[in-house]
């Protein structure tokens, strides 16, 4: 799977003409997303919808407090405006779905069980941070232009939070998983289950030629950025274990919340941040996000946080 | 058939925008629009149309000399500072049918 992306990579810096072709990319996204909100939805119909709410409360807390404390960081250590800190923030408090898909296929290669519903805590920490990261720009916007009061759009706001394409996709992935329950998952075992791994490797061949285009950006980042997008990553991945071992998750769980907590959104906050903080720059973000955070977590992150999780697990 | 002498309006811009700007042309006045989309270079950048981001639309526009100064006027101040836009117009003939610009 990291081999794929490692092949996108070097194809894409060697300038090779290879691409997914654009339908089939989005294509892939939406089957990736519908598969993990099912997944999570038949496990949910078998566990209760109750054994959720402390570990779906602890995920949205954190989805909250990272970018409150990562802005001031930008700011004060990163000599970021307002509005790129905002909208980086924002970035490294939401998710990315294909970080954690890669690290469910890494527990179930290790056959390390984990809590069925921590597939509907990536559709709950996905927006927390977005909102936050507009209200946090909208407060400097204000405190740019003393006399304008900021103006947030936020019919465009919500609409974008819940029913964005990847939080539709997994909320609608999980209420069908609860409803059609075991027999669904049998019936379709074939086409949401067997084929993942493949098609998320597809995914990441293309993700890789992304990157590599992104790696001519990161000069114009700089330093900071470059050992923020790794560092960060790290702190957050280990409150997001710490976070899971409170909340009572098992071991994977915990690893996934960890990977939750580490990775950084490139779908939905990306999109969202560029209408809603228009002065923000989004290819420092993008290329933090695409060009650090992404292949740091793939490849080192991913077994770092099991690690973590192990450690604390004693195990 | 009738020949009617009328401005049109060709804006590129990033694909987020699309909504925004049909609507404020809508509200401007113009009857319709077209949109594609459509990929390329500028100073911010390949927009290589790959991911969300990266994408680009082609909105058209045919209206009337007033609207299409109040379409214009309106899209540079609340984009231009801030997002990868082209924008140009061009006077043509439109064949007129059954409604005029």
């Amino acid at each position: 799977m990291v081999l794929c992306y490692v092949l996108g990579l070097i194809a894409g810096r060697l300038g090779s003409d290879l691409r997914i072709p654009n339908q089939l990319y989005e294509s892939i996204t939406i089957y990736l997303l519908l598969a993990i909100g099912f997944k999570g939805g038949v496990e949910i119909a078998q566990t209760g919808l109750a054994s959720l709410l402390l570990p779906g409360l602890f995920s949205v807390t954190l989805g909250i407090m990272i970018p409150l404390y990562v802005y001031p960081l930008l700011r004060r250590l990163g000599r970021l405006s307002r509005a790129d800190s905002a909208s980086i923030a924002a970035h490294y408090g939401s998710v990315s779905a294909v970080t954690f898909a890669a690290a469910l296929t890494m527990l179930e290669t290790l056959h390390i069980p984990y809590n069925g519903f921590m597939n509907a805590l990536l559709a709950l920490m996905e927006s927390p941070a977005i909102i936050v990261g507009v209200i946090l720009a909208g407060r400097a916007q204000t405190l740019e232009n003393k006399s304008e009061t900021a103006a947030i759009d936020w019919r465009f706001l919500l609409r974008e939070a819940l029913l964005s394409k990847s939080v539709l996709l997994l909320l609608g992935g999980l209420a069908i998983g609860v409803l059609s329950g075991e027999n669904g998952m049998k019936a379709t075992q074939a086409f949401f289950v067997a084929p993942f791994k493949g098609v998320l490797s597809l995914f990441l061949l293309e993700l890789g030629i992304s990157t590599a285009e992104r790696l001519n950006d990161l000069r114009r980042a700089g330093v900071f950025l470059t050992a923020f997008g790794i560092i960060l990553p790290i702190f957050n991945g280990a409150l997001g274990v710490g976070t899971g071992w409170l909340a009572g998750l098992n071991l994977g769980g915990a690893t996934l919340l960890g990977v939750l907590a580490a990775s950084a959104s490139y779908i939905a906050a990306p999109a969202a941040m560029r209408v809603a903080v228009p002065s923000a720059n989004p290819s420092l973000s993008l290329t933090a996000v695409l060009g650090v955070t992404f292949p740091f977590n793939i490849t080192l992150g991913l077994p770092l946080y099991l690690g973590m999780a192990r450690w604390l697990y004693g195990v | 058939m009738e020949k009617q002498s009328v401005i049109l309006i060709t804006i590129i811009a990033e694909s987020i925008l699309e909504e925004q700007l049909c609507k404020l042309a809508l509200e401007a006045g113009a009857s319709g629009y077209t949109i594609s989309e459509c990929s390329g270079c500028g100073k911010k950048g390949i927009r290589s149309g790959m991911m969300d981001m990266d994408k680009n639309v082609r909105v058209e526009i045919l209206a009337r000399q007033e609207i299409a100064e109040i379409i214009l006027s309106n899209v540079e101040q609340r984009f231009s500072p801030n997002y990868a836009l082209t924008l140009f117009t061009q006077t043509v003939n439109a064949l007129v049918h059954e409604h005029s610009y």
